[in-house]
């Protein structure tokens, strides 16, 4: 509870985290309606409830900051502590109650917009939504034979977990443990660590084990929803729908503590713009800042959907002023298999099959036919419309995930790995692989997930990254096994390994 | 106080404060696939029958069914098996959360109505949420399933007729006699 102690974050991200460390397990200053105040522990739930309203709490009222508009400079310091650092680079001033401001382009956007036929010029502002899985946040924490401390979590993240523990309450990650049973769906809201230090902190004081289960009223006013983001758009374009330039600037309300603020806006700009690889010039600007709402989180799509909703918004805008069919328009100015994409760092788009989606759409739905309204008879109408997302498979040079396999005595197969199965299907998937591989009946695989202690390491089921990353390894382990077991074989059978595979049945 | 129920067919006691739900009873009692994800009465993940009426076991006082019969998923395994198995070939369920209140409200549905149309069943199912799916799953599965039960019949009265059983003793025609008025002609 040393309030000048280290600070630290919620978010689950592999570090060095691009997550302001600006929590306190208990802070003086409470930040928004659900910041924890105090840890009541009773024997039973009856006994907590009984000791709530003998709690009397002293409150100093600040003025709040509720409205990301005037958050930024404004004169109420949301995080005016000395001991909030940030890592460097990502532009964050705390006294400005930003966290993170960042900027890119690619040639000269002002000059490319001011010599085209039409500018669409918008603002979109979109709001906070709750991931609202059915099962609510909730964690619970023992001490083991050995005296270390063993969470139990409803957690996307396990490995990072580890860490956010050790770090809030300044004890060593070799003495904690976290797991992950079967759990009742994430969304992304699981990729902080909403829960798991409380139970953490009593059980590590008390030597006692205990629990918490956020209620459904507490898993949507004291959790991670998806950010409230304000985007000014402006695109280019000439008569005959040819995109030159997209600037976009966003503003996103990260809330009472930054977790994972600094990472969503990013994606605003570089998972929408680069959709248009026909632009010539693009600007991307964005300032993440604080208020007193509830601190924001990861929600599938994670500032992509922010941003592709106000990119492809624009897009639709841009179509009806040009009176030209939105397909068409995206068609013509969409990225192609092998074009630089400078809007996302410069890579190549080694994998793309948009136009193959676009044709599929357009066949599939008649849009020739139907776009922009089928009647349908009775008063009744079907209006047509069309937006295009992109998505990667896991972060790119920054996600890992790893897989042990083992081949038992009773003949099949333990499949470990540190991802994080939360209804998602991962386990089965990552099976078909290893059974695909082994050549052998998916019943025999085993799949476990996840543990800190007995699974590899795996940055987490987030990010699209489970199926592609955790399953690459999965592969790559079954492959290995593969080969060591046919080695065994051959000396087995005096034969030679080659032409083996054969005989693996 | 001490309330008593009968669980899934079995006389079960034990002592409860005033204000203790069916819920956490039938989940004290060791039945953990009633789940709760609300507090409210919003969701459905939490049902149970109650003399065989589905109720909301969050908001039900465990002392208001003293008496009654309770019935959970862990009872009724016989009578879900029939239809489980079309929503595991769907892959209409992910987490799993909710899964065990639907197929409660299903078996309650095909109790009430063994031949429900697809706007039955959604109407039926409309208190349980599900967050992972778009529901299209559940429903495929059950209207699978119901389609497969009715082939299934046809072909095993077919069956029976093919066989050219004296029209006298054929089962069809005395199941149809023996829910007509004595004395009817056939």
């Amino acid at each position: 509870m040393d309030q000048n102690g280290k600070r630290y974050t919620q978010a689950g991200q592999t570090p060095p985290e691009p997550s302001p460390m600006d929590r306190l397990v208990l802070d003086r200053h409470v930040r928004f309606v659900g910041d924890p105040v105090a840890l009541v522990v009773g024997r039973t739930e009856k006994a907590c409830e009984r000791a709530l309203p003998l709690i009397r709490v002293q409150y100093e009222v600040l003025p709040a900051v509720l409205d990301m508009d005037i958050a930024l400079d404004n004169p109420t310091v949301i995080h005016p502590e000395e001991n909030w650092e940030e890592v460097p680079g990502i532009g964050g001033d705390r006294m400005r109650n930003l966290v993170s401001h960042e900027e890119s382009g690619s040639g000269d956007i002002d000059a490319v917009l001011s010599s085209c036929d039409v500018v669409i010029d918008r603002t979109y502002r979109t709001q906070a939504c709750q991931q609202a899985m059915m099962e609510t946040f909730r964690s619970y924490a023992e001490i083991d034979a050995f005296g270390r401390l063993v969470i139990t979590a409803s957690t996307q993240i396990v490995f990072h977990t580890r860490r956010i523990v050790a770090n809030a309450l300044h004890i060593p990650e070799a003495m904690i443990r976290v797991r992950k049973p079967r759990i009742g769906g994430g969304f992304g809201a699981k990729q902080t660590a909403v829960s798991a230090v409380y139970p953490a902190f009593v059980t590590w004081k008390l030597k006692k084990p205990s629990m918490i289960v956020f209620s459904r009223v507490e898993s949507q006013t004291a959790s991670s929803p998806r950010h409230p983001m304000e985007l000014h758009v402006k695109l280019g374009a000439m008569k005959d729908g040819t995109i030159r330039g997209i600037a976009l600037h966003t503003l996103s309300d990260t809330g009472a503590y930054g977790e994972h603020g600094p990472t969503t806006i990013g994606l605003s700009g570089h998972k929408s713009i680069p959709l248009y690889g026909s632009a010539e010039a693009f600007r991307f600007t964005g300032d993440c800042v604080y208020t007193n709402h509830m601190s924001s989180g990861a929600y599938r799509g994670y500032g992509a959907t922010q941003g592709i909703f106000a990119v492809e918004s624009a897009v639709n805008e841009l179509a009806d002023t040009l009176h030209l069919d939105p397909l068409a328009i995206r068609e013509k100015n969409q990225v192609r298999e092998g074009m630089v994409m400078p809007a996302y760092f410069g890579e190549t788009a080694g994998s793309c099959a948009l136009d193959r989606c676009l044709e599929s759409v357009r066949r599939r739905i008649d849009w020739d036919e139907n776009f922009p309204v089928k009647e349908l008879g009775d008063g009744k109408c079907l209006a047509y419309g069309i937006a295009m997302a992109m998505q990667g498979s896991g972060i790119s040079a920054v996600d890992q995930g790893s897989a042990t396999i083992k081949l038992s005595d009773g003949g099949f197969f333990n499949l470990i790995v540190g991802s994080a199965d939360m209804g998602t299907g991962s386990n089965t998937t990552l099976s078909q692989i290893a059974a695909e591989v082994l050549d052998v009946d998916l019943a025999r695989v085993q799949c476990f997930d996840a543990d800190t202690d007995i699974s590899p390491y795996d940055s987490g089921s987030y990010a699209s990254s489970t199926a592609y990353v955790t399953g690459g390894a999965v592969e790559k382990a079954a492959r290995k096994l593969r080969e060591k077991i046919l080695a065994y074989g051959a000396e087995l059978l005096h034969c030679d390994p080659e032409g083996m595979w054969g005989h693996w049945k | 106080m001490r309330v008593e129920i009968i669980l899934n067919g079995e006389r079960i006691g034990r002592e409860a404060d005033p204000d203790m739900t069916l819920y956490d009873f039938v989940r004290a009692e060791g039945c953990l696939s009633v789940k709760c994800g609300c507090e409210s009465s919003s969701c459905g993940l939490c049902t149970v029958f109650v003399d065989d009426v589905p109720v909301l076991s969050c908001s039900m006082l465990a002392a208001r069914a003293a008496g009654h019969r309770v019935d959970t998923l862990e009872g009724l395994q016989e009578e879900a098996g029939a239809f489980i198995g079309f929503l595991a070939d769907r892959g209409a369920d992910q987490c799993g959360f909710c899964n065990p209140g639907m197929v409660m409200n299903t078996i309650a549905l095909l109790r009430e109505n063994p031949n429900p149309t697809e706007e039955d069943v959604k109407a039926y199912l409309a208190g349980n949420l599900c967050r992972c799916s778009g529901y299209e799953g559940q429903l495929d599965a059950i209207m699978t399933y119901l389609r497969t039960r009715k082939e299934k019949t046809s072909r095993l009265w077919e069956s029976r007729c093919a066989r050219r059983t004296p029209w006298n003793s054929c089962p069809a025609r005395r199941a149809i006699r023996l829910t007509l008025p004595p004395g009817s002609v056939l």
